[in-house]
């Protein structure tokens, strides 16, 4: 049932063009769509003791530059642009941390006056990428860093005012602390203040003469014209720096590709913690590792395993633990595709921890006995499907599909992930649903008395 | 057209076609027989949403029996109904139904409207079937009621977690001494617990019937096919309501002063929360007039408080807002206000800069060039919602919740004058009309000025 993939034809994949040896641009042309996407980005291999510097410079090289020094500068050309909505790109995928930026633009026929918009954005971003404000001495902005460092230990600190953010923080950085790359982008508080200026722009400068630069364009301008553009505007900055501008090689960067992540500590059996915490909910996470990555074979089927679990209408988690019993409003799992974990959260009442619980591992050992229904079967494979299907509809959603399988060394198009999915079996769902070994159960207390509703007055 | 098929399409209103060319976009809307708007947004996309509003939300607390009585009901009545139309009479929840379709159903519920909707990538037919049938056949048990209260329960304990969500109650409250935006949309614990399935037959009753609801689709499909599709699965509705309970449309006059002008609350944040909230009375009745002043707004609210504004950045520069700041106007038929919400150390210094910004700029106005600058931001905020089906029924929904015409907004944007920005930013931000309200987590401060 449902639209024939054999019979719709592949859609074209993205194609990679070599602008400058480790530049990339990656190109998705299409008129469909009122506005375009563009990303530059610099993915570093994840360190634990780097990952917040990284985070720190992004912020600081957004805050000011020679031609807008200050961020009301830079606020100010870019709602001249239309308020291009601009976002720094830091996510942690694969092995790597990929620095940079994104900006989603109105494309050109939609414009009331001739501009070069998509240039203009270019510029924008090696404005702050190559010439972000510096002291005489050619250390980054002083002032800024520490400005910067005040803000990021303030959204650190923030993180508690949101429960929910707040146990599954803490649960990353506890499931994660054998890992050398660490979760937390943000890092801690000790480290932020140990920070400085002259460090931040050792890595700066390091990062401007080794990381490969990957560009990625979803829109309507022709490639060749964008190529063009890219060249002329990244040429210069890239010679200042010291980088070949000499013709580079089509295709990703293999240095930017997936490395592999260490593997998972196993504790003895499973590692149980527990924190309160002001707030009138609790929430119970579980973290379980299975070892499937995206790109392995088992991949399909471990998709189709979270989404019976716990993603789809008619889920596991929502048919079982919320209708059935009432425990949660909200209950879902997520699977870490690069990581090959898979993690549950609940959001309960603390008193319903034990039969929260209880439910929970039952619907994992039902999916592992293959307990679930045809009905729930093809509504994860339809879900799933349909959840692909609209990575089309969005200039954004196709730069992430695809940007994360170039990294992962992947000629995939959208129509292969779907028919991969149909091919997957229930007895693979349940196959791979025995890799799921539960290693943490984390479980934050909400030791807040009854909220203000309960006291608000009718009327 | 054969005659059957020609009556047919007389006994609707006439199809009405509606163009921009701006944005080289149309869609059709009207009447289906049971008295049901019917709006189709065509779109080449992957995906359709469609969307069944009813003009039944949080702020509607009251509906008149069919002898002319009016009957109270609880807070949290029209969320709770929303989350209980979803169980169907053999005790499954209709999401199964859309799943095994291919769709995903969900819904929401406002203070003015509850919407249910799905997203489909497949033929979306039969979906559409299913919503139509689903929202207009209640089935209440007292046994389906108890188990969604725990479950509903949970919601609120979540949103109260939610200190920005508290922010904006505390703020309300402050602001309006009568209307229900004072309250919670998903009620209380105890008072979702005093519900029956009497109370919910009969708001559906009232407010569930065709000349109160809206069909909104938009995807890769007709008007055609959607009339088609409305016949089949709407054809004995609305025949019966004749002497049934009736929607009440109750008015909630408030005076131009708030409640209270200074407010805190406690909270556990990190730093505290602040809101600075000015109270709009003159929102006019009229559904045009009220979209342009919602436009006007919108403008003076960017050239004002945006993030590449002297307020936001002088406040930034000297440490005392965080990038956590948020602003903008709010317009519903009843109520209007602006609001500007952000983290500080220092609630009453901000609030202090604040005022004396109004101040300033209501003597300076706004520059040529901050109005033309925000006017443009306006255009692309506008044009960039009409790339995603889900988005584009979202702003249909709310046009006709709002009375206006989808496109009059790309309209209005084009024909409004500096001049007219200035007027009104003289006649609403007053500093006299202000409300500043702090969430921290020290003990509260008593101190009403």
């Amino acid at each position: 049932m449902g639209l024939s993939l054999e019979i719709l034809g592949k859609e074209p994949l993205p194609e990679s063009y070599g602008i400058f040896p480790g530049v990339t641009l990656t190109v998705c042309p299409t008129q469909a769509f009122k506005v375009g996407y563009l990303s530059m980005l610099l993915p570093v291999p994840l360190r634990r003791e780097r990952a917040p510097m990284y985070s720190l410079l992004l912020s600081v090289l957004r805050r000011g530059t020679v031609r807008y020094p200050t961020i009301r500068c830079l606020n100010r050309r870019l709602d001249e642009l239309y308020a291009t909505p601009y976002s720094l790109g830091n996510d942690a995928v694969g092995g790597w941390q990929c620095l940079g930026f994104s900006a989603e633009i109105l494309e050109e026929s939609y414009l009331p006056e001739k501009l070069d918009l998509t240039g203009e954005i270019l510029d924008i971003m090696c404005e702050m990428l190559f010439h972000p404000l510096c002291d005489g001495d050619g250390v980054l902005s002083r002032h800024y860093t520490a400005s910067e460092k005040k803000l990021m230990t303030d959204a650190l600190r923030a993180i508690r005012n949101h429960p929910a953010a707040y146990a599954m923080t803490c649960f990353q950085e506890a499931f994660y602390e054998y890992d050398a790359c660490g979760y937390l982008l943000c890092g801690s508080e000790d480290r932020i203040a140990g920070f400085t200026a002259e460090a931040l722009t050792d890595v700066w400068k390091e990062l401007l003469q080794q990381a490969p630069l990957c560009l990625f364009y979803v829109g309507g301008m022709d490639p060749e014209r964008l190529q063009a553009l890219v060249k002329e505007r990244l040429g210069g900055c890239l010679s200042a720096v010291g980088r070949a501008v000499s013709d580079g090689e089509g295709g990703f960067p293999e240095a930017a590709r997936s490395r592999p992540l260490p593997s998972p500590v196993h504790w003895e059996g499973v590692k149980r913690l527990q924190d309160t915490l002001e707030a009138g909910q609790s929430h119970l996470i579980f973290g379980f590792h299975a070892g499937v990555t995206v790109g392995m074979p088992e991949f399909g089927a471990m998709m189709l395993c979270n989404e019976i679990l716990g993603v789809s209408p008619v889920s596991l988690l929502f048919t079982h633990v919320r209708e059935e019993r009432s425990l949660c409003y909200s209950c879902t799992s997520e699977y870490y595709i690069d990581r090959g974990d898979l993690v549950i959260s609940v959001g309960i009442d603390a008193s319903s921890r034990q039969e929260a619980e209880k439910a929970v591992l039952d619907q994992v050992q039902a999916i592992r006995k293959g307990a679930f229904t045809d009905a729930q079967w093809e509504a994860a494979r339809r879900s799933l499907e349909s959840s692909y299907a609209q990575v089309e509809d969005s200039p954004k959603a196709i730069a992430g599909f695809y940007g994360l399988r170039r990294r992962f060394g992947m000629e995939e198009r959208v129509s292969d992930c779907r028919m991969a999915f149909r091919r997957v079996t229930r007895e693979d769902v349940q196959k791979v649903a025995e890799k799921l070994e539960l290693s943490m159960i984390y479980f934050l207390e909400g030791t807040g008395t009854v909220g203000e509703a309960e006291e608000e007055d009718g009327d | 057209m054969s005659d059957g098929l020609d009556r047919e399409k007389k006994e609707r209103d006439a199809v009405r076609c509606v163009t921009s060319e701006l944005l080289r976009e149309r869609y059709w809307e009207f009447h289906h027989r049971s008295g049901l708007r019917v709006q189709v947004f065509p779109k080449k996309r992957h995906s359709c949403t469609a969307m069944f509003t009813v003009q039944f939300g949080a702020k509607d607390l009251a509906y008149r029996t069919a002898e002319g009585n009016e009957v109270r009901v609880p807070q949290g009545t029209a969320h709770f109904l929303e989350h209980k139309l979803f169980t169907l009479p053999d005790g499954s929840d209709v999401s199964e139904r859309f799943a095994s379709l291919g769709a995903d159903a969900n819904a929401w519920t406002d203070w003015d409207q509850t919407s249910y909707l799905f997203t489909t990538t497949e033929p979306p037919a039969q979906a559409l079937r299913t919503l139509l049938t689903f929202v207009t056949h209640p089935y209440f048990t007292e046994q389906t009621i108890e188990k969604e209260q725990g479950i509903i329960a949970q919601e609120i304990r979540a949103e109260e977690d939610n200190p920005w969500e508290r922010l904006y109650r505390q703020t309300m409250r402050a602001l309006y001494a009568r209307h229900p935006i004072r309250y919670p949309i998903c009620g209380t614990p105890s008072s979702i617990r005093t519900l029956t399935p009497e109370i919910l037959y009969a708001c559906h009753a009232a407010f569930y019937r065709p000349e109160n609801m809206t069909l909104t689709v938009c995807g890769d499909i007709t008007w055609e096919e959607v009339a088609r599709i409305a016949d089949e699965a709407l054809t004995d509705w609305g025949k019966n309501s004749a002497g049934m309970a009736g929607v009440i449309r109750r008015r909630y006059p408030e005076t131009r002063p708030p409640k209270e002008k200074r407010v805190v609350g406690r909270a556990p944040v990190a730093k505290p929360l602040f809101s600075l909230t000015v109270k709009d009375a003159g929102v006019p009745q009229d559904a045009v007039g009220r979209l342009r002043r919602e436009v006007v707004m919108g403008v003076i609210s960017e050239a004002l408080f945006s993030r590449a504004g002297s307020f936001y950045n002088d406040l930034f520069e000297s440490g005392h807002v965080t990038p956590n700041y948020s602003y903008g106007y709010s317009v519903t038929p009843e109520i209007g206000y602006h609001a500007v919400s952000g983290e500080t150390d220092d609630p009453d210094t901000v609030n202090r800069a604040y005022l004396s910004f109004l101040e300033k700029v209501r003597t300076e106005g706004m520059s040529p060039d901050d109005f033309e600058r925000y006017r443009r931001v306006l255009y692309a905020g506008f044009v960039s919602g009409f790339d995603d089906p889900e988005e584009i029924a979202d702003l249909m929904v709310e046009a006709q919740g709002g009375g206006y015409p989808l496109f009059e907004r790309l309209r209005i944007l084009q024909d409004i004058t500096l001049e007219e920005g200035n007027r009104l930013l003289r006649e609403v931000m007053d500093p006299e009309w202000t409300v500043l309200s702090i969430l921290q987590s020290d003990p509260p401060v008593s101190g009403n000025d």
